[in-house]
Parts: C-alpha cells; structure tokens; sequence
C-alpha cells in the first residue's frame, strides 16, 4: 500500500502518500477483486511550510519547524490527483472504464507487473512485437503492435537532442527483428541512419536462417526518372517565378501529346521534340522560353531511365536508408512524392489484381513501412510540397493497401495538420515550444493530453507512446539501440576544437602569404 | 517574586489570579510560575483585567469613599489571566498540562534560568508549545514571549527571527 484516497470527483480522484511517484506513473486499487489502473495526473505537497521558515537558507526548514512545534514529517507528504484507467478486458483487448471513482479511505497500491503488462497489446518477442522500453519508473516492456503501427501510421515528434533520430532507430531495428521482418524505408534527409547498417550484424536481429539486410543509397545514386514526373511536377521544376501561361499552357499540350501516343516511358528528347514539335510562327520566343527552361531537367538528380526501384528497395526483411542529404529540399520532395507515388500505386494496383509479377517493379505483394524524416519539409502546415498531396493520401487511405509511414519532425507545428492526426500512434518526446505542444495536444487521443504537460519536462530517451499501438498512453523510457548513434549525437564541440588544436600544432601548415592564396596577382 | 493568587481555575490552562494592591504590577505576554507539588506549571500572563466590586463606587468622590465604605480600602480589582503553557517535573519539559493548578496558587515570575529550562528540551532549543497555543494567545501576547526568550536564550536568536516574521505576518 502507498496511499490512502481522500477525495474524489467527477475528475477523478486525489490520494495521500508520503512517497514520490513521477506524474505520469501507474497505481492501482482493488475493487471486488479486480485490479483498477489509475495514472498519476499531478503531484503537491499535502502541506506547505510557512514561507517565513524558508526565508534564511542557512537554516534547515524542518529544524525550525520543529522548533515552532511542527512535525517535520507532515511535510514529507503529497497529494497526488490521479485519474482512473480502468481494468484489461481480456476478451476486448483493451481497459475498460469502470465509471466509478475509488471511496474515500480506499488503499492505493503501485501498479504491478500483472497489470502493466495489459498496456502493451501484444506480448515481446512474439510476432508483430516492437519493445520500445519500459515504463517509466519500473521495468515492465512496453511493446508496440507493428500490426497497428504499419497499418495506421505512427508519428515520432521531439525537439532536437530529446532522442528522435535514436527512437527511430529503436522503431526500425524492431521492425527488422525476426519476428516481424519488415521492407522499411528510410528516407533519411540528413543522411544521420547509416549506422543503422550495423543491423545486419547484431545478435539480437539475426537468427541462423534469418540476417535483415541494409541497403544504403547514396545521394548520387537517387534518380528521377523523367516519365515519372507529373507534369505539374515539371512545371514546377520549369517555373522560376517568370513562366507565363502561354508557356504553361504549351508544355501541357507537348506534355499530353507525348502521354496520348500511347508511349508509357519517354525520355527528355522526346518530350524536347514534342515541344518543338508546337513551333510555328506564332509563338516562336514561347516556345524558345519553354526550351531554355527545360535544361533545368538535365540536372544530375533526373534520368532518362533510372528510377526508383521499387521491388528492390522494399524487400522483406531489408532496410533501405535512401540518403537525400545535400540534395536541394525542392528536389528532396520531388524524389519523396515520386517514391511515394510509385509506392502507392504499386500497393494499391497489386491489391486490386491490376498488377501481378509480370508487373515489374509494380507488384508489392506485401505492406510495407516508410519512415520520412522531417516531415515538415515533406508535408508542410503552410505553404505547398510537391509530396503532400501524395503523402496526405498515403495517410488517409494507405491503410487499405498496406502503406505505413512513419512521420518524424521536430516542428509539429510547421507539420500538416490532418497528416499529423492521421498518426494513429503518436511517440511524443520533450518538445519545449507552446505552440508545438498545442499542435500535439490537437493531434492526439483525449485520454494522453493529461500527459501532455508533460512534454518539456521529459528527459532525454523518456517518450509517451499513446494510440492504437498501445492499450493506453504511457511514459516509457526509451530501450537502449542496439546499434550505434554517433551520428545522431549533438557533436562535443570543445572537445573537437582541442583535438584539432593538436593536430595543427603537430602537422603545422606551410605559411601561404595572402596574395599566393587569394591569386590576386599582387 | 509572588505576582498573586489564583482565584479561579477556568480550564486545565486558564487561570484567574487576583493582584494585591501593593503588587508590582507585570505586562501580557511575562512568563510565570505556578509551584505545584513538585511540579512547577508555566504560564503566561495572557490578558489583565481592571473591575470595581461594587457598582456605586464611580460616583463617590474619592475623597468621600472611606466614609461611604469603610472597609472597602481596594476598590480597585485586577486580575491577570494566565495561560498554562507546560509544566517542568525533574528537569522533564512537558508542553501539556494534564493537573492544573489549585486555588490559592502563587504564581511567580519564572526566573531567567528555568525559562531557559523550560525551552530547552532533548538538549535543543525549542518553543513547540507556540503552535498548540497560536489560536489560543493574542498575537502581543506570542510577540511578549518572543521578547523574553530572544533576550534570554541567543542561541537560538536567528530560529526566532523567522517565528517573529511569521508571527507578525500571521493572522
């Protein structure tokens, strides 16, 4: 036992203990035998010392109380407000609400394991498990339902350093444990989820018949592939700002030309020569704009040919870390929409029978699980991406076709709204800024905003996990990645500047007088 | 120093003394003595009341009030109230008071030494006896105490310059 309840309301309920629990934490009563779940909604002090006792900090508040005549101990007690979870109904799988507050008097006890474990749905190590850590304050494994996860989204948002990147990296190398061996795709625009690659390796990944595989793709190796841009895509790519609707209206008549003959692929040439094709007397400096700005698309980042190649990038048991970092973010979002767009359509056409294995890189008989990084960039609150649209799709409807994604950001605010809402799982790590918390607190299931206050002051690796995946909100402290974080982690700066310090002074650098090193000729 | 008799006993802490004519007379607030059996009750003189027995003495000259009553010499009657605040039994403190004390009780004033007695238990400083009796005693009358074991009990000056605060601040 640990307290006794003194109050209760339409609220919930308040309970006296002389022990420190953290907001947040679980406690339960009996009633008629049944074990009620109850979460720690807010601590006080049942008893405040008079302020003037705590005027002079050389002396001990308690000493002087008990000077006055105060018992030093009524001091050491907290009124805790709590709110009733209810009791795991087996048979509908999740807490039952009993709609009654526990009596005045009645004893409170910790939460235990035997009614912990009902917060995870599923059990760890068993099929479609994720273990993302224990609850916080004891060591009971919160286990996520990658069923749910894939098939409803989930969403990891933290300000920077709380531990996002880390998470993720929990999320995906339990994606790729042999209990669930999953095709994930990274889209990684920092280029931070190579040491992801060490997956392959690591004892608790990899049984005798099963080894995840890692694909990384370079950035110099992520292509576009001309016919699969849309031709608001390649409007966009044209428009600086000075395309007039003349030109507009042009390239959209070469444009369809090109996709009524019927011709399914098409390079840029061929999209080139359809434009010249329009060439009369008439709109001869139209159509020389429309060809001068058509060079954008000889940009190293589009082919002819190559694409993105689906079946090999979603593989069972593969991880592919599509590395976009120093890529412009206009082009980012390109590859992202294309990505998705293909995805999509591949997922969507094999579950409708349109495609089959004749269908190459078409047919994706299996879900899939893509995790986008920044997500704001890719599916901005304001302002237009060329992959929200794609994306706010794939949220809504990608359910039915087995598309999960994964929205990470550091901004929820500056993320879409309806595309945040979509996340059926939310993991929410420390996020200081109010408008961001607000955002999250608009996002989220009702029964997890009492956590919400919680935000800023939650520590590094410490998260709350609520939606669908779980059977309701809790704090958890994040598990340890089996693999490494280095990059990831804020970088010592002092420790790097002394470092480099050193390195100079051993290997001292040829003086280079100021006229040879800026060649001015002097 | 005898400041007086108990006249009456209220309650286990409230005591009524009378105050001879020729007593010196003591301020709210002095701590004070009652011998009892080998106990010695503290108090504190809470309240001092001023009354005339008889009704028609105002409106007798004072000249004129040995003739009209000769043998009432004190006209005057002045009582203190006391407040039972503990007792001190073979250097044991008690801030209670199960046996009050009798009529006909002397109380004294409590000498510097046994006021010092009375505040010091388990070898520390202490005047645990302030918030069972806060609601009981006039804030003068808290503040009085305050006085007296500040001037005779320094070491534990700067716990009473906090109390003071409180108390003043208090209701």
């Amino acid at each position: 036992m640990i307290g006794t309840v003194n109050f209760s309301d339409e609220e919930g309920f308040t309970f006296i203990s002389c022990e420190r629990f953290p907001k947040g934490m679980f406690v339960c009563y009996a009633d008629v035998g049944t074990k009620i779940l109850c979460r720690v909604k807010h601590a006080e002090p049942l008893k405040r010392y008079p302020e003037e006792f705590l005027m002079d900090a050389r002396l001990p508040a308690d000493d002087i109380s008990a000077f006055y005549g105060l018992d030093p101990l009524d001091f050491k007690y907290f009124s805790y407000s709590a709110s009733v979870i209810g009791y795991f109904d087996a048979a509908m799988g999740e807490f039952i609400n009993p709609r009654t507050n526990p009596s005045c008097g009645q004893k409170i006890e910790l939460a235990g394991k035997e009614i912990l474990k009902d917060i995870s749905k599923i059990q760890e190590g068993s099929r479609g498990s994720a273990f993302m850590g224990t609850v916080l304050g004891g060591d009971t494994g919160i286990v996520l339902s990658v069923r749910d996860l894939v098939s409803q989204h989930v969403s990891v948002i933290a300000s920077t350093g709380a531990g996002k990147s880390y998470t993720v990296g929990v999320l995906v190398e339990e994606l790729l444990k042999p209990q669930n061996m999953a095709p994930v795709l990274v889209f990684d625009p920092h280029g931070e989820y190579s040491s992801l690659g060490e997956i392959s390796n690591m004892p608790g990944c990899t049984t005798p018949s099963y080894r995840p595989k890692v694909k990384t793709v370079k950035p110099e190796n992520v292509k576009i592939r001309i016919s699969d841009l849309l031709v608001s895509d390649f409007i966009s790519i044209m428009d600086d700002g000075t395309m007039s609707d003349k030109m507009k209206t042009l390239f959209k008549s070469a444009y369809h030309n090109l996709k009524n003959s019927k011709k399914k692929q098409f390079t840029r040439n061929e999209l080139r020569g359809e434009i010249e094709a329009l060439r009369d007397s008439n709109n001869e400096p139209t159509i020389e704009g429309i060809l001068w700005r058509f060079g954008k698309l000889y940009a190293n980042i589009f082919d002819d040919f190559q694409t993105i190649p689906l079946a090999e990038y979603f593989r069972v048991g593969q991880l592919t870390i599509m590395d976009v970092s120093g890529i412009e973010e206009t082009f980012q979002q390109l590859i992202a929409s294309v990505m998705l767009r293909r995805l999509f359509d591949a997922r969507e056409g094999t579950e409708n029978n349109r495609y089959n294995e004749s269908h190459v890189d078409k047919f994706l008989p299996y879900p899939v699980f893509v995790v986008i990084e920044e997500a704001h960039r890719f599916a901005p609150h304001s302002g237009e991406a060329k992959s929200k649209g794609i994306l706010k799709t794939i949220l809504s409807e990608g359910r039915k076709f087995g598309v999960g994604v994964c929205l990470v950001s550091q901004r929820p605010s500056k993320l879409d709204a309806d595309s945040l809402s979509q996340c059926m799982t939310q993991i929410t790590m420390r996020i200081i800024n109010p408008t961001d918390q607000q955002q999250i607190a608009q996002s989220i299931e009702s029964a997890s905003r009492d956590l919400i206050s919680e935000l800023p002051s939650l520590a590094k690796g410490q998260a709350i996990i609520s939606g669908v995946a779980i059977n309701t909100p809790t704090i958890v402290r994040i598990r340890k990645r089996l693999t490494s974080d280095a990059k990831g982690r804020s970088k010592d700066a002092p420790a790097m500047w002394a470092a480099q310090r050193k390195y100079e002074e051993k290997h001292p650098a040829p003086e280079v007088r100021a006229d040879e090193e800026m060649d001015v000729g002097v | 120093m005898v400041l007086g008799d108990i006249i009456r006993v209220e309650d286990a802490n409230t005591y009524v003394v009378k105050i001879p004519p020729d007593a010196p007379r003591e301020r709210i607030g002095r701590f004070v003595k009652i011998r009892k059996d080998d106990r010695v009750i503290v108090g504190v003189i809470k309240n001092i009341t001023h009354s005339i027995r008889n009704e028609l003495i105002p409106y007798i000259e004072p000249g004129m009030q040995p003739k009209y009553a000769p043998f009432n010499e004190d006209f005057r009657e002045s009582y203190y109230v006391i407040h039972g605040l503990g007792i001190m039994l073979d250097g044991v403190i008690k801030y209670e008071i199960d046996s009050p004390p009798d009529v006909r009780d002397s109380i004294e004033i409590l000498s510097p030494a046994e006021l010092k007695e009375f505040h010091t238990i388990d070898n520390k400083p202490s005047i645990a006896y302030f918030n069972a009796n806060r609601d009981a005693l006039d804030k003068k009358v808290l503040i009085g105490m305050l006085d007296q074991v500040e001037a005779n009990y320094p070491e534990c000056n700067m716990m009473l310059k906090l109390v003071r605060k409180y108390i003043v601040r208090g209701k």
